[in-house]
Order: structure tokens, then sequence, then C-alpha cells
């Protein structure tokens, strides 16, 4: 297996170069950084041209490439060009905005992954029940709403809440925008009032449209499993339904979930754009906006590196956790 | 089963008609209370109607949760790479100036930081700021000459870089390559300066230049001691533009790059808040600064949040995590915020600075016909631009009447109106007295010419809808109008005059010298090639002129000129939009600062 993963990293490394440079070309020669600098009245020329000079764009775009490039190795991500952003570091941002986005996610995606799961295998188990029809019904109204609309509807639904809360004498609980300044204080249960309180809408909204993907998966990989010949022969040799499916039907029929969890903590991860912007939540995904629209190339290298690696990370995950659920699957 | 399924269907039908319904955000109260809202005021409590300016006393209150759309992200926002509204906002109550900007952009002595500050000689110009005693940073430091010189000197883009010879090493298009790089040097850099004594600052202007005022506000005067410390020079005021480059290079890198985020040892506040904590891409927190000379600020902190999305600022503002917002201007927000006014927001929006506008360039051989000119602004239809376009946010939108003054300015006349009638039949009696002939495909045509040309703008879909409503208006005049959107039209291409028309927007100052740029033959900003004798004499007086109202008389009369040469054709100004909760009062937007311009003034309860 070691070998394996070492294999698979090498391989990554000339992909995340090809696409690092055609990612940085296009966005370098997009447009212009200064742009809105050159638009103010009575901005000189000999402005423009020394600003050039210190942001380092008054070079051909290929040598800037390789200036970032050579210091990209050596842990120098480099600044940030936007107008405005004054000159922050890359690696500083971006790490701060998947810290952002880690949060969002990892709380969205595990309660997805566990209720979508379970809720696949009941809906399976009890084809066409009402639980089964629910289930379906609430996965396909879930696919069908988009994701903002889930958002602002939470928000709505939360704020009355609010209100109703400060009626009974309580205090608001729920936060509608961007993650509670200066951390969690008080006692335990003070700082879990806090803590659920920012994340409950975003989490929900976000896990809404995960939920109702692992659920129809899981239920159509199950239901595939369930009728396999060994499943058949389990069950004719009179062993419990609960020990036919958790410990002979479940592992198979999650291999399929396992490609999807991969592929999508890694897309949500890099693009949960819409849950940051409605929920005011400065991650991921209103950076790479950010970058592309002040046509900042090296804002957004970083942002390519920081999910290439997380796509590289989660897939190679998913390749090993295959070979756990199926033993006839080696790695080489 | 059937019945099971029915039900199923009803419920995941009323399921969804909660959602959608609270997503559409329907009226949440009474009736919405129109643009005017609470009619915050513009003039500054502590204005003391002579010109002047002194922090008022108002009761202390709690924390104001602030939020705007873009980040803080710079102490030093002179320079080209931070130069950004959103600090202004977070700086204009940290940073004290020798002048305080008022609500109506007038130019108020502040007398808590400034004695004085004369025109104590017009020819040669000569301008002396009085610095009060005692004033200190908020790290106990002195706020003196040395701060302003420091300022001079890095604004003027004086200190030039000098190859062994002695002379100025130029760039590959011939500019001089400078120590500091600051992202304006207007009116700076005719001085020479000099502190006469501690409290003392003097300028001495080459040229006159009449908007002196605006030499040292906007945050321009930063901590000299803190840069002395750094770099280890005994003192600022030694250092000139011919000063050892070496000695030049150590202060101008830290002024350029080590003032960005925040830091508090070097980041000290002189006015009456300092920043106290900052968390990048996310929060500044402003608190009061104990060594403010004037009468504390009635908040008892500031927080500047960045929320991007102005539908989470108003809903964060319903559910009382925010104080006051400044969103993008939106109708669907705008409308949302009106419904809120029965929870206890208020909501405002009024013309702001920026405005929308049409450049008509002059090397177009069409455009060199005032027939064409005339027919081309006559049959544009402006009012159904704002309406379409405007009116969402601001109910009392007009089309813009000047290109010099904004319609809340005293000395404002609207000097398009009658020249841009909305008429269609006028502009083609324009077009036919000047020999156009109505050809076949109902475009006019003169000497094999047809009447065609493209309008040339960035792909903001504000633009893309204004340029679909002249196509539709000006069809009807026999002009063919091209829908050129190009992203990246702003870059290069309005710079270098590759348009017929364009259309963009300029963003107006509290100095009115600025617009000299864009309207003087030969003007750095003159991209549309225009030149009037009587305009560039009109200007020169505005430059020059120190009496205000003889200034004021020039700007008019070139704003007169240039809308018979129908040069340029305003259409709206974009509006700005505030909302806030009815626990603070003065929260009124000002063009320039933002809301934060008097943010020491608020009472909170």
């Amino acid at each position: 297996m070691v070998p394996y993963i070492i294999r698979r990293l090498l391989i990554s490394i000339p992909i995340l170069g090809i696409g690092s440079l055609l990612a940085y070309l296009m966005v370098a020669l997009s447009g212009d950084p200064l742009a809105n600098l050159r638009a103010q009245p009575g901005v000189t020329e000999s402005v423009i041209s020394n600003a050039e000079r210190q942001l380092g764009l008054d070079r051909p775009v290929l040598v800037r490439y390789w200036n970032w490039l050579t210091d990209f190795v050596q842990g120098d991500w480099g600044v940030r060009l936007g107008q405005g952003q004054a000159r922050a570091d890359v690696f500083d941002t971006v790490m701060r905005a998947f810290l952002v986005t880690f949060q969002l996610v990892l709380a969205a995606e595990v309660l997805a992954i566990v209720l979508g799961v379970a809720v696949g295998v009941l809906a399976a188990v009890r084809q066409y029940s009402l639980f089964d029809n629910s289930a379906t019904t609430a996965a396909f109204i879930m696919f069908s709403m988009p994701l903002f609309c889930v958002g602002i509807a939470l928000k709505t639904y939360g704020i009355e809440l609010n209100n109703l809360l400060v009626n009974l004498g309580f205090e608001r609980w729920l936060t509608t925008a961007g993650p509670r300044r200066g951390g969690y204080d008080g006692s335990v249960g003070e700082q879990i009032f806090q803590y659920t309180g920012t994340f409950l809408l975003p989490t929900l909204t976000l896990m809404a449209i995960s939920f109702a993907a692992y659920s129809r998966f899981q239920r159509s990989s199950m239901l595939e499993t369930m009728n396999t010949d060994y499943v058949r022969t389990a069950r004719a040799k009179g062993l419990r339904p609960s020990r036919v499916i958790f410990r002979h039907a479940f592992r198979n029929a999650l291999i399929p979930v396992t490609t999807l969890m991969s592929l999508n903590f890694s897309a949500v991860l890099g693009g949960a754009i819409i849950t940051e912007i409605v929920f005011g939540w400065n991650g991921l995904g209103t950076l790479l906006v950010e970058s592309v629209r002040q046509y900042d190339p090296n804002t957004l290298m970083g942002w390519l590196m920081v999910t290439a690696v997380v796509v590289v990370l989660f897939n190679l995950l998913a390749d090993i956790l295959y070979s756990y659920l199926d033993p006839r699957i080696r790695l080489g | 089963m059937k019945q099971v399924r029915g039900m199923l269907a009803l419920a995941a039908a009323l399921g969804a008609a909660l959602v959608l319904s609270a997503c559409a955000g329907g009226p949440d109260g009474a009736s919405g209370n129109g643009a005017g809202g609470n009619g915050a005021s513009s003039t500054a409590k502590g204005n003391n109607g002579d010109g002047t300016y002194t922090a008022p006393g108002v009761p202390p209150g709690p924390e104001v949760v602030y939020t705007h759309s873009t980040a803080y992200t710079a102490y030093n926002n002179k320079t080209p790479d931070a130069n950004s509204f959103y600090n202004t906002e977070a700086l204009s109550p940290v940073l004290a100036d020798p002048f305080f900007l008022d609500g109506n952009l007038e130019y108020l002595l502040d007398t808590d930081m400034m004695e004085s500050v004369e025109l104590t000689s017009e020819d040669p110009q000569i301008v002396t700021y009085q610095i009060k005693p005692n004033l200190t940073w908020s790290d106990g430091a002195a706020w003196d000459c040395d701060d302003f010189y420091l300022a001079w000197l890095a604004l003027s883009g004086k200190p030039v870089q000098r190859d062994a010879a002695g002379q100025p090493i130029l760039d590959a298009e011939g500019n001089e390559q400078t120590f500091f790089t600051p992202a304006s040097t207007v009116g700076v850099e005719q001085t020479n300066a000099e502190c006469t004594d501690d409290l003392t600052f003097v300028e001495t202007y080459e040229t006159p230049f009449a908007d002196w005022k605006g030499n040292y506000v906007q945050n321009s005067l930063l901590p000299a001691h803190i840069i002395e410390q750094q770099t280890g020079i005994a003192d600022i005021t030694t250092i000139t533009p011919t000063s050892p480059a070496a000695d030049l290079q150590r202060i101008a890198d830290f002024w350029n790059t080590r003032w960005n985020g925040f830091t508090k040892e070097i980041m000290p506040g002189s006015g009456p808040y300092m920043i106290d904590s900052w968390e990048q891409n996310a929060s500044v927190t402003l608190v009061r600064n104990p060594n403010w000379a004037g009468n504390p600020g009635g908040p008892e902190r500031i927080v500047l949040r960045n929320i991007a999305d102005g539908s989470a600022q108003a809903q964060g503002l319903q559910n009382q995590d925010f104080t006051v917002i400044i969103p993008q201007a939106d109708p669907v927000v705008a409308e949302r915020l009106r419904n809120l006014s029965a929870q206890g927001v208020i909501f405002e929006a009024k013309g702001g600075l920026t405005f929308e506008h049409l450049d008509l360039n002059f090397d177009n051989p069409l455009f060199q016909d005032k027939a064409v000119r005339q027919a081309f602004a006559q049959c544009i239809d402006r009012n159904e631009v704002v309406e379409k376009l405007v009116r969402g946010v601001d109910p009392q939108a007009r089309p813009l009447g000047s290109l010099l003054f904004t319609p809340d300015e005293a000395d404002y006349e609207d000097v398009y109106s009658d020249k841009m009638p909305a008429d269609p039949t006028k502009a083609k009696q324009t077009l036919e007295a000047a020999g156009w002939q109505l050809g076949q495909d109902g475009v006019y045509a003169k000497d094999s010419r047809r009447l065609s040309f493209r309008i040339s703008h960035t792909d903001v879909p504000r633009r893309v809808q204004t340029v679909q409503l002249i196509q539709s208006a000006c069809r009807a005049a026999g002009m063919d109008v091209v829908d050129d959107t190009d992203p990246n039209f702003l870059d290069d291409r309005v710079s270098q005059g590759d348009y017929d028309v364009a259309l963009y927007a300029w963003v107006g100052t509290p100095l009115k010298s600025s617009p000299a740029s864009i309207y003087q033959t030969g003007g750095g900003q003159n991209w549309q090639g225009y030149t009037n004798p009587g305009v560039d004499e009109a200007w020169d007086k505005v430059k020059l002129e120190f009496d205000e109202a003889a200034r004021t008389d020039a700007l008019k009369t070139a704003d007169r000129l240039t809308a018979e040469d129908l040069a340029s054709l305003p259409l709206f100004q974009l509006p700005d939009m505030w909302a806030y909760s009815d626990t603070i009062d003065s929260v009124y937007y000002q063009g320039s600062d933002g809301a934060t311009w008097n943010a020491n003034e608020w009472e909170v309860q």
C-alpha cells in the first residue's frame, strides 16, 4: 500500500504543475489588478508605473509565473495583488479561509454522511414503505431547492425563533451572519449554546443536498447488494435479518458511497461559495471569487494548491477505504 | 397507498411553499418608510457654523457593529495596493486630520487638533498649519509637525531614485522611479515643506493649487515616531528628497509595506478611536482612544465586519447581529430593508458621488459633427434609465444634470436637461437639418457614412441594460447603436481612446480641481480628445483661484461650456444606501468616508 500511496502522490505533482500554469495564465491575462486605480481622477502614469514595479506587474506573465513557482516550492506563496488587499500574505489568507470553510463543511458532511447512510439503508430495507416514500420525497425536494433559498429560509425562521425566545425571556440564540467574534466564552453550557447558535443554520444548509445525495446513493446501492446471490444465501441459511444487512450487505453497499464521499467533500470544501455568501462566512469560496474578480493570480494559485491537495488526499483516502471495505481489492 | 402518496405530495407542496415564501422575502411588517427614512442629518453635531469643527460631548453608549462589504486591510491607506474605501471607513475615527470632512463634503477646521490652518500668502502660495500643543498619539508620543512632514515626504513623490551620476532613474515608459509609492500625489507634488518648529508646518507651492485643503486629509497623517524607531532615523524632518538613498530607502520601505494589516505596537491612533484588534478578512475593532484630545466618542467600541452579501447584511440587521449596515445598492435588498421599519430598522438612500456617464470620442469623425452629438443627446431617455435601474433603491433619483456638482450642493445647476429631452423626433430634425438622410434600413447616412457607432463598457449588468435602453430609444431616431461589452474595457482600451462612446463611472471628490485632468486639453485623463479653449481657461481658474465665489463661477462656466459641447453626457448618480437600528442616531452616509465620518458623535442606547 505504501508504494501505491507514494506513486499516487508523485503522479499528482506534474498534474498540479500543468493545472497551475493554465490557471495562472488565465487569470493574469484576463485583466489588470490596477484597473480601478487607473480610473481614479488625478492618478498619474508615474503612480501607475511605480505601483506596477512594486507589485511585479511590469514583468512578462511567464516570468511572473516562474518567479511564483520557484518561490512557492521554497514555501513563499507570495502576496495578494488585488487592489485594496495591501499585499497580504497569500499563505496566511488561504489558510484562514481554509479553516473557515473546513469548520463549516466538516460538521455538515459528517452529519450528512451519517444520516444519509442511515436513511438510505433503512429506506432500502423497507422499500416502498411510508418511510421510504418520505425519504425519497424529502431527497427530491432538497435536490430541487436552490441552496441559497434553503439558507435564506432557514435564516428567516431562525430570526423568528430568536424573537420568540426573547419574548419568552431568553437570549437570542441563532446567528445569521458570520462566525462568532472572539471565540466562545463562559461555562461549557454557554459555549455549547454559542457554538450551536453559530453553526446550526449554515450546517443545515450545507448538509441538505449532501444528505439527499448520500441517502439516494446508499439506498440504490443497498438495494442492489440485497439482491445479490450471497445475500440471498445468507437469508436462506437462516441468519437474522440484522446480521444479513449489517454484516454482509452494508459493507459492500458502502463502496459506491465512499466514492461519492471523497468527491463531495473536496468539491464542497473548494466551493461552498453559496453558503458562505448567504451566511457571510469568508472562506475558500469567497476567496476564489475575489481573486478572479481582482485578477489576482497569486491568491488563485494558493487556493488551487490547497483544494488540489484536498482532492488528491480524499481520493487517496477513498482508495484506501475501498481496500478495507473489500479485501478483494488490492492496491498496487 | 394512493391516500398515502397523496398526503405525501401535499406535505411536499406545503413544505416547498413555506420555504419558497421565506426565500422570496415577503413583507415582514408594516409598509416601507420610503427612501428618506429617519432623515439623519448630513451636518455634523460638532459643526460650529463658522467653518470649524469641535467634537461634541455625547453620552457614552455600548458597542456598535458596522458592516460593509469588503474587509479592512491596511493602516496606511495611501499606497496603491491598499487604497481602499473600506480602509477609509475603518481609519476615519482613528487617524486625525487637520480638517474634518462634513457630511456635505465641506472641510471644517478641526479645532481639537489645530489652532489654525491659513493661506498666509497667495503669491507665492504658502499654507501654514498651526498645531495645538500637547497632542499625543494613543501610545503617548507627540502628534506634531513631524507627522505632517512625513506625509509630505511620502505623498509629494519628490524622493526620486538616482544613478551614480545623480540623474533620475527612469522606467521603460520614461517615468521617474520614486522611493515612496503613494496612490496619488495630487496637490502635494507641487509643494516644498518644512517644520519651522514642532507645532508649525509650512507648505510653499511651486505653482498655485486651490484645493490645498485636501492635501493632508483622509488618513494621510501617520506616526513619524514609529518610522523613526523602526528605521533608526533620529529625526524625520532632517530627511529631504536629496538625502542619502539608503536612508530614503529604509523609510520608504517601511512606509510602503509595513503598515499593512494591524500590529498594535506600530499602529497607534490619533483620533477619537484606536484599533484594538483585527481578524484578517473578518473584522477590525476600534475602542476609544484614551489620549484623544477632544470629547470622547459615543460608542464604547466600534466593530467593522465585512459581509459581502447585502441580503446577509439585511438579515443580520434584522436579527440584531449588526447595528449599521452599508450594503451595495440593490433594489431587492432595499425593498427588504424598507419592510423592516416596524422592527426598528431605518433605511436611507440617496444619490452618491459616483455617477455613470457617456464620453464621446472626438477622434471619431462622427462625433466631430456637433449635430450628431446633439441628436444622440436628444434621443437618450435618461428618465427611463433611472426609472428602471435606480428608483428601485432611491425613489427620489433623477437624471444627473451636471458633471461637476451633485444635486445636494447649493451651486448645482441642471445644464443638461434642456439638451437631453428624450425626443427622437427632435433628434431626427437635428440630423436632417445637418444634411443627414434616412436610409432604407432606418439609419441615417451622410457622405456614404452610416450613423452607426459602438457604446463600449464593462460587463456590469447595469451597463448592459443601460445600453439596451439607449439602443431602443436611439433606433427610433435613426441611429444604429452597437453594444460593445468588454469585461476588460477599463484596463487599457478606455485610456487609449479605443472606443466611439464610453460608458463608465467617475467618482466625485471634494477636490473640485480633480476633474481638470479629464476635461482640459491634454489632461492626463482626457482620453476622449476633448478640447475647448474656454473650458481650459475656466479650469485654469479653478485650479488657481483662491476666492471660493470666483472658483465656483469658474466651475459653473466649465460645466456649462462642456455641456454646450455635449462632450460627456451625465446619466445618473449611483445610489448609496444604508440602514441602521433605531437604537443609534446620526448615521448618515457620506460619499467620501462612508458612514463612520462622524462615528464619535453617534448616540447609542
